[in-house]
């Protein structure tokens, strides 16, 4: 397997009596899009700044190519940063902001030219740049700041929660031209963001970060499909999370897991569903058994050496995605929940139910089909699928 | 018709509540128009007035027009002075920047409560009389003061030096009475810009000497610019220091009015003087807005 392009290895990064970053380990692939996704305060920005090189990790290492980059100031770094406030120089115009970084390189004058405005062209900006970067708007502002840190061709682009001051109809447009600039120029690019839509939206891969660790690593989809963590579960889509006890693991693979609304089935994940979990190819993807006996490297991991061992007796979490929940009016045969329905919601392409069950847990359903979704008020049963339901042990 | 009735009413109203409005600003204005008019305007229109009149016996005043002070200025004696005052601020000001930037600089580094005690101790200067700071510096630099003491006991000199009574010693006395001024704006300055920006230049693979003088000193002018003007203008008139620490040896135009108006008893020739100083100080206070100065900071 490649060496990849960036890596932390066990990083921990102390802001005096705050321990920010948590024995964080991280490969970054050539070429991918990686999301570094976390509520705010989680050390997401921290990790992107110890890979700029504005900070220093208190223990661990970074390495690019392989080599650790302790020694290397900011400004010998082979990467570049699009700033949360843009951060453009306002006593330059748009040219000279973009053509910065080749100026202080000594790049010949007409080779500067031809960039910037290949760069204003990628980014559509021609015609820009004489203009003063405060007569710019905040869409305008973000493609310079884009323009400038790629002018440099760096082998990895960071960026800090770029769309962040963007309305939301510009976010999603500029999401969309992002990952389009991404995969015309083939960058490898790290991108920080709190929003889990943009995450999904955009990245390659996503890490999702919580008070300084690593939850899990993944692609969108196995992030939302397969959370591996009670946190990943909540903070990735909406979920409805139940506690229980497995009673019984049946030979059909199906588990009896006893909550306190009741009985639940759900299949037992295996080591092969696990694997699944890790499809990119990474030193972490390919989990086999083998390479399970070494450290892990996020929560997710811990917990899917966990889920191998899976037997009656153990309390895990199930969780359950709004769109997954099968409601009926009638008794249903399997196991099944009984709920009250309280706000029924007509969103468009979605109903969603507000309801609350038997045990007086509040539950998020979502359902294409309004009509036969029960009113406000009503009692209804609901159950799952046993593979839709997803295993998070803790 | 009913529209038009209607806006004359407002119109009217309108007028009533910008006149109550005159009125309370009058009231509030009032007293430091007085103040300004009786104490800053009044004393410079006599002082232009008293530059036109004639010298008399004794040091009396004659109230005959002439333009004589004016010319009188054009002895090469006293365009020395002038040239010699302007060449004392001019490297009053240049050390006093060069030294006070990089101390803006670590100031603006520190911690919020740390910064706040420097500040105080570069400030402490301002409340202390001009008069005993002065006689500091001259205990610090005569001939068996503290300076020449150090140096000797260090056996880097055999003799005691001269550095009291000439330009060297009125410079050191100017840079420390002026320190103040010109770190503070540069302070402000820095402080307000924003360190993102110099990420930014180093991210971009700028090396610290690159990022300070492409953009932080840019960026940081206005304060530079304040720092000039604060330093190079009161440098310019004030005479205390020339005289006890240049020992009379340098005469700037600061002393030259101040012996006019006592010793030499000529009021219409340091009226003269003290105009075409005035003059100096508008012109440079208008080269510096032209450079895009804003009077705000000097404030």
């Amino acid at each position: 397997m490649a060496v990849p392009i960036v890596q932390l290895q066990n990083v921990d990064k102390w802001f005096e009596e705050d321990h920010i970053v948590k024995n964080c380990s991280l490969d970054v692939r050539e070429g991918e899009f990686l999301t570094l996704l976390g509520p705010s305060g989680c050390g997401k920005t921290t990790i992107l700044r110890m890979i700029s090189g504005f900070e220093h990790p208190t223990s661990g290492k970074v390495l690019f190519n392989g080599q650790d980059v302790d020694e290397k100031e900011p400004y010998e770094r082979d990467v570049n940063t699009v700033f949360q406030n843009y951060a453009l120089f306002p006593n330059m115009n748009v040219f000279d902001n973009i053509g910065y970084g080749l100026k202080v390189k000594k790049v010949p004058k007409d080779e500067i030219a031809s960039r910037v405005n290949e760069m204003l062209k990628l980014v559509h900006l021609e015609g820009f740049e004489k203009r003063r970067i405060h007569q710019m708007s905040g869409g305008q502002k973000q493609r310079v700041a884009i323009a400038r840190a790629l002018i440099n061709k760096p082998k990895v682009l960071l960026l800090d929660e770029p769309l962040g001051a963007l309305d939301m109809k510009l976010r999603k447009q500029m999401q969309i031209d992002l990952r389009h600039l991404q995969t015309q120029l083939g960058t490898t690019f790290i991108f920080v963001t709190h929003d889990q839509e943009e995450a999904l939206t955009m990245s390659d891969r996503i890490a999702v970060m919580s008070e300084g660790v690593i939850e899990q690593i993944g692609t969108p989809y196995d992030i939302y499909m397969d959370p591996k963590t009670r946190f990943v579960a909540n903070f990735i889509g909406e979920s409805n999370l139940f506690e229980g006890d497995i009673t019984e693991v049946r030979s059909d693979r199906n588990m009896v897991v006893q909550t306190k609304e009741g009985p639940l089935l759900v299949e037992k994940p295996d080591e092969m569903l696990v694997a699944e979990g890790y499809s990119v190819p990474t030193s972490v993807a390919a989990l086999t058994s083998a390479e399970l006996e070494g450290e892990p490297k996020t929560v997710a991991e811990h917990a899917a050496r966990r889920l191998t061992h899976m037997e009656a007796g153990q309390h895990i979490s199930i969780c359950l995605r709004p769109e997954d929940i099968k409601v009926s009016r009638t008794e249903p045969e399997g196991p099944h929940f009984s709920a009250t329905a309280k706000d029924k919601i007509f969103i468009g392409d979605n109903t969603r139910l507000m309801a609350t069950t038997a045990g007086g847990k509040d539950i998020r359903i979502s359902h294409p089909d309004t009509e036969n979704l029960p009113e406000p008020g009503e009692s209804f049963y609901f159950y799952c699928d046993p593979k839709d339901a997803v295993v998070i042990l803790e | 018709m009913k529209g038009q009735k209607n806006l004359a009413k407002d119109t009217r109203k309108k007028q009533k509540h910008s006149r109550r409005e005159t009125l309370s600003n009058a009231i509030m204005c009032g007293p430091i128009t007085v103040w300004t008019v009786l104490f800053i305007i009044l004393p410079v229109a006599l002082l232009v007035f008293m530059s036109f009149l004639t010298k008399g016996p004794l040091g009396r005043i004659e109230y005959k027009f002439t333009l004589a002070n004016y010319a009188e200025i054009f002895n090469p004696a006293y365009v020395n002075v002038v040239k010699e005052s302007l060449l004392i601020a001019f490297w009053t000001t240049l050390i006093t920047v060069l030294l006070g930037y990089p101390l803006a600089m670590v100031i603006s580094k520190l911690k919020k409560k740390t910064s706040g005690i420097v500040t105080i101790a570069i400030m402490l200067p301002l409340w202390v009389s001009g008069l005993i700071i002065t006689y500091s510096l001259v205990i610090m630099l005569n001939a068996s003061g503290t300076v020449n003491t150090i140096l000797m006991h260090l056996g880097l000199i055999k003799k005691p030096l001269q550095l009291l009574y000439n330009s060297f010693a009125v410079i050191v006395g100017m840079v420390y009475m002026f320190m103040p001024f010109a770190v503070l704006p540069m302070y402000s300055s820095i402080e307000k810009m924003d360190p993102g920006l110099l990420e930014a230049s180093a991210d971009l693979g700028a090396s610290p000497a690159k990022t300070f003088f492409k953009v932080q000193l840019p960026l940081t002018s206005p304060g530079i610019f304040a720092a000039v003007i604060l330093t190079f203008i009161p440098c310019i008139g004030y005479y205390m220091i020339a005289d006890m620490l240049g020992g009379g040896k340098s005469m700037l135009i600061g002393n030259l009015i101040y012996r006019q108006f006592t010793v030499s008893r000529n009021w219409p020739f340091g009226a003269a003087l003290s105009v075409v100083l005035a003059a100096i100080i508008l012109i440079m206070v208008r080269i510096y807005t032209k450079l895009g100065g804003s009077m705000d900071d000097l404030a």
